[in-house]
């Protein structure tokens, strides 16, 4: 059946994430594939329920480097609706910029190690040095680069000043001619081409089917997005396009991911020019009561979806996460049976994994906490 | 919506919010709830969230329909502590359901893939969110 | 005497045009990049580092072909006309041999270990070979019908046969394992390809090897359609072509094995036949 197992991960030079794929070939071409996570276990979940609502904002901030403000935006979110507190017109500005900012980053680095599984080191190079600009008006912003820990019950932390946002709407005006020059060697080298197109196909049914999100699913012809489906934040007064292709292959999702930095931009500048003095954070309205309250945002990589539970203290009862490449780990088996073991990485970059948002769950047992070690997630084969 | 009418038959609405509506149906009729939900045309299921209040595990699923979120509870016994699989109708629920069954020890009766996923082949202590 | 000199030169001049393909390609990069020495102090601290035992592989006998790889290159350096102390009428020939010998040595290093990586490395560079190689021994036996000899070749054979030379160029990518044509060292795909399981002494051998590969075909591509009069000509020339294979390798992303394979095939042979039919018409 098969000649030969090939294990990739979950250390491995092709994956920026820790996954365990068993790829079966038989000469270049993959029969089957399984898969395992969970080499990333941080415990979130249950410490979650230990910490006060205020403290556990910073530490879903840190759940993933790269979609960080989506957590705590999508976390914070949670807690007002339990609250039925309403944030000021400027907080929700504020958030949507930051949220428009990480995006930016994320989705360069994404076609970025796109191009470094191709083999277009010149590509990746380029993707950061762009990053660079992102990262400055973040820190302008923010006052950090990576983890923007910007948002607290009822607002934000920092506010605007006129000088930050002439400086960010320069930035930006910078990177839009650098993300035009992406978008048309994209679209014009033939190699890349080569390499992306007609690899990893997910059509319309099968997004419906496994219930895909983010670029993945409106990389098939999907418009789902939920800026546009539940108008949080900011994004009822704002225009802006939900971008789709109807091809659905690994160069689909790339292009897609590059149209939407153009919206990303437009956004952001578009939220500057409504910045108005105001104040930025309402004061909560204690004690919490015994409720239940589901949030949803739009990260970089899709639907991220929130289950909060209080009780009468301010610890949160119970918090569920899912994020959305566990959402779309389902696919994996589609996009890569057939094809040859080269396409594996350029098929999971166009995924845009962040297993470290995947694997959240805990092992504490008795209080105590158990280090799983590698030999013993691999179990037995 | 005709959904939310069907649905008032079999358990009853707790809790109704902007574009959400919160149910809650007997732990016998699930598999009725769940296929009235696929035949009224959704086919996005978001997440399973599973908790353990002492007595029972509620265990609610979240279906999306656009903006609106469809949401229905069940109460598990945690004697029998076992459900049915939803991955028949719903087969974006393959790894929700597996993660209910490992963090909480729902058994899902009919999952394609039993087995564990994220905790090691041979854990054989208290499922980890347990109280 | 001139064979220890020829040794210690062209392998101090194999890891500076190392240093300076790293560097170029840093600075096309927008990046700052390593001193152009860096591959000496590489291959330094490679020798001092502990060699790991593999199960299932004989560690004499990679060793012995990591010196063979060295030895066939260092070998072909001695051909040269300004070194000139091979002057056999049928040194095409002999340069054919090495050239192949010192590729069969990487794909036997890759195929001697029972680890998966090395072995996909190896079948990739034994099917990349097949496309590259014989248009590159085509090349050499027709230079060795007309001219016998390198000492024996009129310079700017450039301006006759042209095509010839972007296929020679072509060569030199796929044979020094460049872009496009770095499949068998895909290290997104297979860590390391064929030398995933070379440490310490072999793989210092290896990485030398691969230097010496690149000076060779450049020196060679410089001397076949050039064949400058002096050194400083000789030097002009090869760090033209160098920059040439570097913004290459950097503009460029890599094929896959299939695409690759028959990219080499469709392109190479008829840009050769092409030229030789034309030489034979005038």
């Amino acid at each position: 059946m098969h000649d030969m197992m090939i294990p990739f991960g979950p250390a491995h030079p092709a994956l920026p994430e820790p996954v365990y794929l068993k790829i079966f070939l038989e000469g270049e071409e993959i029969q089957d594939v399984d898969f395992a996570v969970g080499y990333n276990h941080k415990g979130i979940e249950k410490a979650l329920q230990d910490l006060d609502f205020s403290k556990s904002i910073f530490m879903t901030g840190r759940i993933c480097g790269i979609c960080s403000s989506a957590h705590s935006t999508c976390f914070t979110q949670g807690i007002e609706k339990l609250l039925d507190l309403e944030i000021p017109y400027k907080a929700k500005l504020i958030r949507t910029i930051v949220f428009e900012l990480e995006r930016l980053t994320s989705h360069l680095l994404c076609v970025g190690m796109l191009g470094h599984e191709i083999g277009f080191d010149t590509l990746f190079m380029l993707c950061f040095r762009e990053r660079e600009y992102v990262l400055n008006c973040l820190e302008l912003i923010t006052g950090k680069r990576v983890v923007h820990d910007i948002n607290t019950i009822g607002g934000v932390r920092r506010d605007l000043s006129p000088e930050i946002i002439k400086q960010v709407n320069k930035n930006l005006g910078i990177l839009k001619e650098k993300v035009e020059y992406l978008r048309t060697l994209i679209t014009k080298d033939l190699l890349i081409k080569k390499r992306t197109v007609g690899i990893g196909k997910l059509d319309k049914n099968d997004v419906e089917k496994l219930c895909l999100v983010g670029p993945v699913a409106r990389a098939s012809g999907v418009p789902y997005d939920i800026r546009k489906i539940d108008k949080y934040l900011a994004y009822d007064d704002l225009d802006f396009k939900v971008i789709t292709h109807k091809d659905g292959d690994s160069f689909a999702r790339a292009f897609v991911r590059v149209q939407e930095m153009f919206e990303c931009i437009r956004l952001s500048k578009q939220a500057l020019s409504m910045i108005k003095p105001g104040p930025i954070r309402n004061k909560p309205t204690l004690p919490f009561t015994e409720k239940e309250a589901i949030s949803r945002v739009e990260a970089p990589r899709g639907e991220l979806i929130y289950y909060l539970r209080s009780n009468t203290t301010n610890k949160p009862e119970r918090v569920k996460i899912r994020t959305p490449t566990y959402a779309n780990l389902l696919c994996l088996g589609k996009i890569l049976v057939g094809h040859k073991l080269a396409d594996v990485p350029v098929s999971l970059a166009s995924l845009d994994p962040c297993l470290c948002c995947t694997d959240r769950v805990t092992v504490v047992k008795d209080g105590k906490e158990q280090i799983i070690k590698m030999e013993d997630l691999h179990g037995h084969h | 919506m005709k959904l939310i009418e069907e649905l008032k038959k079999i358990g009853k609405v707790y809790k109704e919010g902007k574009n959400e509506v919160w149910f809650i149906v007997p732990y016998k009729k699930i598999k009725d709830a769940v296929k009235d939900v696929s035949n009224s045309g959704i086919n996005r299921i978001s997440l399973i969230s599973g908790y353990d209040n002492g007595k029972e595990i509620e265990v609610i699923y979240h279906f999306v329909k656009e903006n609106f979120l469809i949401n229905i509870k069940v109460l598990v016994p945690k004697e029998s502590s076992e459900i049915q699989t939803i991955t028949d109708m719903f087969p974006g629920a393959f790894l929700l359901e597996k993660e209910l069954s490992e963090m909480l020890g729902v058994k899902i009766i009919g999952h394609p893939k039993p087995g564990k996923l994220f905790l090691p082949e041979d854990y054989r202590e208290k499922p980890p969110l347990r109280k | 005497m001139v064979i220890i000199e020829t040794v210690f030169i062209s392998t101090f001049l194999s890891f500076i045009y190392e240093g300076i393909v790293r560097k170029v390609t840093a600075r096309m990069q927008n990046r700052i990049g390593p001193p152009i020495w860096q591959p000496i102090l590489d291959f330094i601290k490679l020798l001092s580092k502990e060699r790991f035992e593999v199960e299932g592989s004989h560690h004499t006998f990679i060793t012995f072909v990591s010196i063979m790889s060295v030895a066939s290159l260092i070998s072909t350096v001695f051909m040269f006309p300004l070194v000139g102390i091979l002057n056999f009428n049928w040194n095409f020939i002999l340069l054919i041999y090495l050239l192949v010998f010192s590729t069969a040595c990487f794909i036997i290093v890759g195929l001697s270990s029972p680890s998966p990586f090395p072995i996909v490395g190896s079948t990739r560079e034994a099917i990349l070979f097949l496309a590259y190689d014989l248009p590159l021994i085509i090349i050499l036996l027709y230079f060795a019908m007309n001219y016998k000899s390198l000492q024996l070749i009129p310079s700017n054979l450039i301006l006759l046969f042209p095509l010839m030379f972007i296929s020679f160029i072509v060569i030199t990518q796929a044979k020094s394992g460049y872009q496009p044509f770095n499949i068998s060292e895909a290290d997104q795909e297979i860590t390391a390809g064929y030398l995933t399981e070379c440490s310490g002494f072999e793989l210092a051998m290896f990485n030398l090897a691969k230097s010496l590969r690149v000076f060779v075909m450049v020196s060679l591509a410089t001397i076949l359609f050039f064949n400058p009069s002096s050194i400083l000509m000789f030097f002009v020339i090869s760090l033209i072509i160098l920059f040439i294979v570097i913004s290459l390798r950097v503009a460029l992303a890599r094929f896959r094995i299939d695409q690759g394979f028959k990219f080499l095939w469709v392109l190479l042979l008829p840009l050769i036949v092409i030229d030789i039919i034309k030489v034979m018409l005038i």
